[in-house]
């Protein structure tokens, strides 16, 4: 498929009298691309705030800071599982409004205890997260067709059962685990990194993270080394689904309300977190540090706005930006690893080879394009 | 043959340096070509041929050194290579499947500056191309209409369209059935004819004899050889070369024949193949020999579970089998090394460990939860058993050589303890050397009790290793010999009736 060598348009400032310049330019994009590249644009980042608004390092803000990214997180550990495999999930917003209103019904309107109206909200998002994972697996929709399709069907959902209103009281188990405080620290905080170390285990350290990894990198040879593909597609999802009924769960005891819009257009910020944390859309690559780093990054973002009193709605235009932003860094990052850490990756990338015209979604192209000029 | 006329290189490199991480590619290598010569580039997995290859077609940086085109130092970049006269043929097809076969052959070079592509003049140029090179193939036909031969011819032709001075083959007969590699092997001296310089890479050496007027060796990125006229040499003196001592080809030896193990009755798949009856016994090894598309591959992954049979039934130590994917054959004790290393075997984001151990990861954890230390140790015996050249355990095997990339697998298979092992194409793109030791390891595992059934389009391969061959035609099992009977004329005269 490769079809470089007759594509490649000349690229001035290549050529072989200019080894050192590119070596330098070479090396620094490697490290800027890798996982210590976005730890230290998260640090620079933080240091020009710290230059532009004297408020950002006070411990209040840098916990603010770290709440503010609570939520997100939980949806984002669980959108880098379905990612890995090469997958998405637009419905998280909406599971989590689903979520929200259903486990607030069962307590509020049921009257049954508060435990089961968790659990209720629970066993919803992970029954959402099968339902995608069936239409993706068995039914073979493309996951970006099919997830749109739950987000649809959940927002209408929670809106028809709520009246498109507000249900209260909210329990105060719920109002409570995300306030709670020890020392001043939400306990959310740590409870979030304890989901995402666990969520980090599962992948370094389970044979189903291995088999996701497989899965997402060549989803023929995994099914030929034995591999069920399809239940590891179908967990991904369902865990990403849990992962949102919880952060819809904790959006309710944020805002003190079931409510139809918890989680209103969450998605894309999410899948943006988790791209910009270094998981491929192309999948097989990717982890939850990098996860945790690009939620921070967008939250850092968000904060920023706040801080230097830019109009709030400017917030979803620098978002975009961001957005971008990553998804360019995805293609380049993809082109660059397809090199083999060729120097030339930067100087001279094939304007319209294979690869880069297919579509992202499909894996078939991402390997034997990667492959064909990795080898022989 | 055509030294007399040419003294001067066309393309030559000098101090060739290219580091990986943990690995040097090439070590200060020097290479030159010259114009009407076939030259061939030998050396085993991972010695650097490939890397050489992409620096010549501007692909890749050197680290240190440059290339020279008639003396001038060319730019290292495609662009600069092209305009050089340099076409690389690749391994696979490189054409894109849903254009024409004349766009293919005119490929970025539509003409036209307007930016509008004349269809007139597009088939006009690559007609006359293509007319050189293989005159039957339609020029209107997609490209993915094409067998793997054919899509060879036109990439060729798009060497000529383009006035290519040099043309650069990287094992173009790998994936050729036997009279595609004639054909190629025509067109290649009908090239060397009209003055071009080629550089062909090969792990076949008969095929390196029948064509090389010049041979270079390479090992571990330096050349121990270089620009040797082939009558100098032989098939010994460039293995010795390429490996730095002799190796012992396999050679072999009778073995105690067990109970049946491995037995199909009457599989059926529509399009692919019917009434295949099989039968490999314990301790033995069975060849499947047969044209490319004879219906070998798709018997094979059958009876490994990975695709539906439609009739018939296979048994394996006498208990029927439900093969519903491959998770089920593996869990029967079946193993497969399938066909294509990148599609179906590699996962380019892994490490060479975790690639290993893949296939059992049932057996390298407890609770689901992997034992990494177990994982470790089995990495490390099938690298230092198969002799896998890999910085690391823990390198991706992305950056692995393309044999090396196949010993894994192997290695994956291997590692599973399979009661059947099913081995298609096995060596494909693998060195001499380590060849040997493949068959040394699949006759071992036969010692101990394993079935083997192996697919190979190599005769010579297929012969040396099996105790019995069965020929398939069209989908049908048209004979069987054993091994006193398997010459190469008799499978033939099956095979190919
Ligand atoms: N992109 C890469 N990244 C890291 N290492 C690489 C890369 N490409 C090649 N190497 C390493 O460089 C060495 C030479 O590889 P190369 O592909 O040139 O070998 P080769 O002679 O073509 O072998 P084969 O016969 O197996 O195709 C090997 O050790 C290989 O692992
Ligand atoms: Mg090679």
């Amino acid at each position: 498929m490769t079809i470089s060598t007759h594509l490649d348009s000349p690229s001035p400032g290549s050529g072989a009298t200019q080894p050192k310049k590119r070596k330098l330019t070479g090396s620094v994009a490697g490290r800027l691309i890798g996982a210590q590249g976005l730890l230290i644009v998260v640090l620079a980042f933080g240091a020009a705030l710290s230059f532009l608004s004297p408020v950002f390092l006070s411990p209040i803000n840098l916990i603010n800071l770290l709440y503010q990214s609570t939520i997100l997180g939980v949806f984002a550990i669980g959108m880098t599982f379905v990612i890995l495999t090469a997958g998405i999930d637009v419905s998280v917003g909406a599971t989590a409004a689903v979520t929200s209103v259903l486990s607030m019904g069962v307590i509020v309107r049921m009257g049954m205890p508060d435990i089961v109206g968790i659990f209720a909200g629970l066993l919803i998002g992970i029954i959402i997260g099968a339902i995608n994972g069936l239409m993706v697996t068995k039914l073979g929709i493309s996951p970006l067709i099919a997830t749109l399709a739950t987000l649809s069907a959940g927002v209408g959902l929670a809106f028809a059962y709520s009246d498109g209103g507000n249900i209260t009281p909210v329990p105060q188990i719920l109002t409570s685990a995300v306030n709670a405080k020890l020392f001043g620290i939400p306990l959310l905080i740590p409870a979030v990194l304890i989901i995402a170390f666990i969520a980090h285990l599962g992948l370094t350290r389970t044979t189903f993270g291995r088999s996701i990894y497989a899965v997402g990198g060549n989803p023929e040879a995994a099914l030929l080394a034995g591999i069920r593909v399809d239940r590891i597609k179908m967990l991904a999802y369902v865990i990403c689904g849990l992962t949102a009924a919880i952060a819809g769960l904790l959006l309710t005891g944020r805002l003190a309300s079931g409510s139809p819009r918890a989680g209103d257009g969450l998605e894309l910020t999410v899948i943006a977190a988790v791209v910009i944390g270094g998981t491929s859309l192309f999948g097989g690559q990717g982890n939850i540090k990098g996860t945790l780093l690009g939620v921070l990054l967008i939250s850092m973002v968000s904060n920023a706005v706040n801080l230097l009193g830019i109009p709030s709605s400017y917030d979803k235009i620098v978002q975009g930006a961001v957005i971008f932003a990553a998804a360019a860094l995805d293609v380049y990052r993809y082109k660059y690893v397809q090199r083999g850490l060729s120097r030339r990756a930067k100087l001279a990338p094939p304007p319209s080879s294979s690869a880069s015209t297919s579509t992202p979604f499909s894996p078939a192209p991402t390997d034997s394009a990667a492959s064909s000029r990795a080898e022989n | 043959m055509s030294d007399s006329h040419t003294s001067i290189a066309v393309i030559e490199a000098r101090g060739l340096v290219k580091r990986f991480p943990g690995v040097v590619a090439l070590a200060g290598m020097d290479f030159e070509l010259q114009a009407g010569e076939v030259h061939c580039l030998v050396g085993e997995n991972g010695a650097g041929k490939s890397t050489l290859i992409k620096i010549l077609s501007g692909f890749y940086v050197p680290d240190e050194g440059g290339v020279y085109v008639d003396g001038e130092p060319m730019q290292a970049n495609t662009a600069a290579a092209k305009a050089a006269g340099i076409a690389t043929i690749h391994q696979e097809h490189n054409l894109v499947p849903n254009l024409s076969v004349a766009e293919n052959i005119l490929l970025g070079d539509w003409g036209g500056k307007s930016g509008i592509v004349s269809k007139q003049a597009v088939r006009a140029r690559a007609k006359s191309a293509l007319d050189q090179v293989a005159p039957g193939i339609d020029l209107n036909a997609p490209a993915m209409a094409l067998s793997t031969g054919e899509g060879q011819m036109v990439e060729i032709a798009r060497a000529i369209a383009q006035d290519a001075r040099v043309v650069i083959m990287d094992e173009p007969t790998t994936a050729l059935a036997d009279h595609d590699v004639a054909k190629l092997f025509t067109l290649v001296n009908d090239l060397r004819a009209r003055g071009l310089a080629i550089l062909y890479v090969s792990h076949k050496l008969e095929e390196v004899f029948e064509l090389a007027d010049k041979i270079t060796v390479i090992r571990d990125g330096q050349t121990v050889a270089s620009s040797v006229p082939a009558a100098q040499l032989n098939t010994q003196s460039v293995v010795r070369l390429m490996v730095g001592d002799n190796v012992n080809m396999y050679e072999h030896v009778p073995r105690q024949r067990g109970e049946v193990v491995l037995e199909a009755r009457g599989l059926s798949r529509a399009g692919a193949f019917a009434d295949v009856d099989l039968q490999v016994h314990a301790g033995e090894i069975v060849g499947l020999a047969g044209l490319i598309g004879a219906g070998r591959t798709e018997v094979a992954r059958c009876i490994y579970g990975a695709d539906r049979l439609e009739k018939g039934v296979v048994y394996l130590d006498g208990k029927k089998l439900t093969l519903r994917g491959a998770r089920s054959g593996i869990n029967a004790g079946i193993a497969l090394v399938p066909e294509e290393r990148k599609q179906q075997g590699i996962i380019p984001g892994l490490s060479v460990r975790e690639n290993t151990t893949l296939s059992l990861l049932k057996q390298v954890s407890h609770w689901g939860i992997l034992k990494l230390g177990i994982e470790r140790k089995l990495a490390q015996k099938y690298i230092g058993d198969l002799s896998i050249k890999t910085p690391t355990a823990e390198t991706s095997i992305r950056s692995l050589s393309g044999g090396n990339q196949q010993k894994v697998i192997i290695a994956r298979c291997l590692a599973s303890n399979p009661r059947v092992l099913i081995l298609d194409e096995p060596t494909k793109g693998i060195d001499i050397g380590a060849k040997a030791e493949i068959h040394r390891l699949i006759e071992q595992l036969a010692r101990t009790g394993v079935a083997v059934l192996i697919i190979s389009s190599e005769l010579p391969e297929l012969l040396a290793l099996s105790d019995r061959v069965v020929v398939m035609r069209r989908g049908r099992i048209v004979g069987e010999l054993d091994r006193a009977a398997a010459t190469k004329e008799n499978v033939m005269s099956y095979a190919a009736a």
